[in-house]
């Protein structure tokens, strides 16, 4: 057997991640090459500081920001994902240096359909060699962006639509297999090919907090159990809690509070759903902002219940996969474990529909003493590590060896 | 300090009483009437009655002396009508001088402004308190400003106490500290919710500091019991808290006493009124002047009876300048169609209050919304007829005995008052069954109704 030769190409960069996306795309690099494989990693972005400053890899290229605004004659906002394909594809100086960078591969294994006419380019240019395609859907792109158009008000998105639903549909018809996040996602995607759908679910990297980080939050929480939200700035985030929760936060006792991690945090307080009833949910929230690993791994070890307030979105949720990982208690709606179900019946998680019965929950799960320990539970938790959701996958490109292409 | 008793005691907030430096407003005068009862009337039920009043500063609550309640209560139930305490000259100036400025501040500076006169007030009347010992050790334990919430809370209270406040909480109770000492006590309580008008109506009041929605839903979390002050208030007040996601403990409804001590002989002309007296009878409106209450209204049905040729009685406005009124006030002004009709008096005595009520043809009350609506009764207490708003729980404040129109339907207020003023001898009519037949509710029953309540708060009874 020879080693597997891949290309991983990416839409943010691998290296040092942050949100969800970009740490799914390093733990699938990470996977690959705990195989053994040949890894080489390239990823093509807008170049928000975000990204830029947190670093990136040998042959990440940053777009200007002002060249992503329109897609085919076709100008919005919201879809420099979706106007980077086309951008990175008709630049002679970047594909050849995608070309110097990845050699021969046997595989191209492309997270998220933005960069299929790159893809196209190097297949038509033949100098990587003749590979397989394995495409790596995170979500069901087209609905999702439908959702945040119509969230942001962005007209005549038809066409855009469109655009993306074909470009995931060739993805799946030109690739030889394709990876989804959920069995819901990939249902929908066996539709569209003949190609083997692996599930492969977002996970967790174990982590450990210092007892000194662990003190410092304890004095600035003070006694009294909370709830942990994590999540990034991510649309379907902010309206997820503010519609869970009912009009207001007034189901948590005076003397509870959920922490928001994340940059989350800065877009529900500016809500008009927060604001319209401000000094009272002010008093139930505690902002944390966006948190080091070390922070955020003290307030994961202290949080007594954790919320999953999801109400749309595709894909499967990191945060879902690291709160069910604790043991402690989970509250979450239906669409929050989309690619968790197995797990339903964990001791402590409840799934509860968005609206007032989710507050009360919440409430109810932080009078209540944690969820005891439980060697079965525990046993099943492990099976939320990165090494075990992504091992489908990474099998399944192993058998692609003997595939012809 | 907790002192062991061989029974639960029953403590009253009395904070809004202990800081009240005026005659009382409706407010005030439930917890001075249940007060007054308790230590007057409640007999052997008050042996186990004890007073407190809450430290905002520390996070704290601290015993009062019954003898600190009762001089509090005794210059209104000693002083004749014309008897009021007085600021000493300087502090009456400065008040009038804020008073004036409130119509020209930014609407979001004015409750910051009054309650900082208040919290000011209230501490110099703690230090003042704790000069005299009449507060016990226990509020000297705690020191320090800022959020309580996470500190052990000091109070007196012992496991399985009452408690019942009925003042103004939002000012001056930290509910954090309330619910904490609550959880960790048993403590039955026993709240109070006058209105919801701040949540349904915010346009039309001026915000506390902090919200009202959080003060109502904190309120909600700290109760066993919320008394209510009308059947509507208890609707709204319910409907509200379900609304938020808050809990619903128990709600009971109480009739707000209204008799009033009539004085001796005719009372005293006001002399705003007699500098504008022309004979004409005239129609009373006793109330603050602030958009919630309407008086626009009434100066436009004025200006429209005076359009169709009529003379109309006399309008004579009761009370202080409040918020969100200066467009109406400059009209009241400058209106020449108005200037021989509508007369605003501030300031008056008992004894004018007295002798406006006794002369007036009939009282009107077009408020938007009111949680009861103690003018309303007030009038039919001193036979008067009222034209009033079918707004809340106006109607079921007056009853049968007062007629009730659309706020805004001013169509229907200039026919209705045009339809009085040229008979005044179905007026007369009204007046003289309102006299002989109205039986104003009595403070002593309101108090025994609240008492009876605080007696039976339980925890638990609530709806989540």
């Amino acid at each position: 057997m020879t080693r597997l030769r891949i290309l991983v190409l990416g839409s943010y960069p691998a290296v040092h991640p942050r949100h969800g996306g970009q740490i799914r795309l390093a733990h699938l690099v990470a996977a690959y090459r705990a195989r053994g494989w040949d890894v080489r990693q390239a990823s093509f972005f807008p170049a928000h500081a975000f990204y830029m400053d947190a670093g990136t890899g040998p042959a990440d290229v940053g777009l200007p920001h002002a060249q992503l605004q329109a897609w085919q004659g076709h100008a919005a906002p919201l879809i420099e994902d979706l106007a980077s394909g086309d951008l990175v594809a008709g630049d002679e100086q970047k594909i050849e240096r995608l070309e110097g960078f990845a050699g021969k591969v046997d595989v191209v294994h492309l997270e998220q359909p933005w960069l299929l006419p790159v893809v196209q380019q190097l297949r038509d240019r033949g100098a990587l060699g003749p590979f397989s395609l394995v495409y790596g859907s995170q979500n069901v792109e087209h609905p999702l962006k439908r959702a945040i158009f119509e969230q942001y008000q962005v007209a005549n998105g038809e066409p855009l639509l469109a655009g993306i639903e074909a470009l995931e549909r060739q993805c799946a018809q030109q690739a030889s297999l394709v990876a989804a996040v959920t069995d819901e996602d990939a249902a929908v995607i066996s539709g569209w090919t003949q190609a083997p759908v692996v599930s492969a679910a977002n996970g967790v990297s174990p982590w450990q907090s210092d007892g000194a980080t662990r003190s410092r939050w304890q004095a600035r929480l003070g006694d009294e159990p909370f709830a942990l939200y994590v999540a990034s700035a991510h649309p379907p985030n902010v309206i997820g809690f503010c519609e869970s929760f009912g009009e207001s936060l007034a189901s948590l006792s005076p003397l509870q509070k959920v922490v928001l991690a994340g940059s989350v945090a800065e877009h529900i307080l500016k809500s008009d759903w927060f604001k319209s009833w401000g000094p009272l949910n002010q008093r139930r929230i505690f902002d944390a902002g966006v948190l080091a690993d070390a922070d955020l791994s003290a307030l994961r070890d202290l949080a007594h219940a954790f919320v999953l307030p999801m109400v749309s979105g595709g894909g499967s949720n990191l945060k879902t996969a690291e709160a069910l990982y604790t043991g402690k208690h989970v509250v979450a709606t239906p669409h929050a474990l989309r690619g968790f179900e197995a797990f339903c019946g964990l001791p402590g998680l409840q799934v509860v529909q968005p609206g007032p019965g989710f507050g009360k929950a919440v409430w109810s799960t932080l009078t209540q003493p944690l969820p005891p320990a439980d060697a079965q539970a525990l046993a099943r938790r492990q099976a939320l590590t990165w090494d075990k959701t992504l091992a489908p996958l990474c099998d399944a490109v192993a058998a692609l060896e003997a595939v012809p292409v | 300090m907790n002192t062991p008793a061989a029974q639960p005691c029953i403590w009253v907030h009395v904070t809004t009483l202990m800081n009240w430096s005026r005659p009382p407003v409706g407010i005030v005068r439930v917890e001075q009437e249940y007060c007054r009862w308790l230590l007057e009337v409640g007999g052997a039920a008050s042996d186990q009655v004890r007073f407190c009043v809450a430290d905002l500063a520390t996070g704290s609550f601290a015993e009062v002396g019954r003898e600190a309640v009762l001089a509090k209560l005794r210059p209104a139930a000693e002083a004749t009508p014309s008897q009021r305490p007085q600021l000493a000259g300087w502090k009456r100036s400065v008040k009038r001088m804020l008073q004036a400025l409130i119509p020209y501040l930014p609407a979001p500076l004015v409750p910051r402004l009054r309650s900082s006169a208040r919290l000011a007030y209230h501490h110099l009347l703690l230090t003042r308190v704790r000069a005299a010992g009449v507060v016990s050790g226990a509020i000297r334990a705690v020191r320090g400003g800022g959020d309580h919430s996470s500190a052990p809370a000091v109070a007196p209270f012992a496991p399985g106490d009452r408690l019942v406040s009925l003042g103004l909480d939002w000012e001056y109770v930290d509910q954090k500290v309330l619910y904490r000492l609550k959880e960790r006590l048993g403590l039955k309580t026993t709240l109070i919710c006058y209105d919801v008008i701040p949540a349904l109506f915010p346009h039309l009041v001026v915000l506390p500091p902090g919200g009202f929605g959080a003060y109502l839903v904190d309120m909600a979390w700290c109760a066993d019991a919320v008394l209510c002050i009308s059947e509507h208030t208890r609707r709204d007040c319910e409907a509200v808290l379900r609304r938020l996601g808050a809990p619903v403990p128990p709600t009971h409804v109480i009739r707000l006493g209204s008799e009033i001590p009539m004085g001796q002989g005719d009372g005293v002309a006001p002399q705003g009124l007699a500098l504008h007296s022309d004979g004409r009878p005239f129609v009373l409106f006793v109330s603050t002047l602030e958009r919630r209450k309407n008086h626009e209204i009434l100066y436009r049905a004025w200006t429209r009876l005076r359009e169709r040729g009529i003379v109309p009685y006399r309008l004579v406005f009761v009370g202080m300048q409040g918020w969100g009124v200066t467009d109406l006030m400059n009209d009241l002004e400058l209106d020449p169609r108005i200037q021989q009709d509508i007369v605003r008096l501030n300031h008056v005595t008992d004894a004018e209050l007295d002798w406006l009520y006794r002369q007036c043809a009939f009282t009107v009350f077009p408020s938007l919304y009111e949680g009861w609506g103690l003018p309303l009764v007030e009038s039919l207490a001193r036979g008067r007829f009222c034209l009033a708003s079918n707004a809340a729980s106006l109607p079921e404040a007056g009853g049968p005995w007062a007629e009730y129109l659309d706020p805004w339907d001013l169509p229907a207020w200039v026919e209705r008052l045009a339809h009085y003023m040229q008979n005044p001898r179905e007026i007369a009519a009204l007046n003289e069954r309102i006299s002989r037949e109205f039986v104003a509710p009595r403070w002593s029953d309101t108090a025994a109704a609240i008492h009876e309540v605080v007696l039976s708060a339980q925890p638990g009874r609530g709806e989540r």
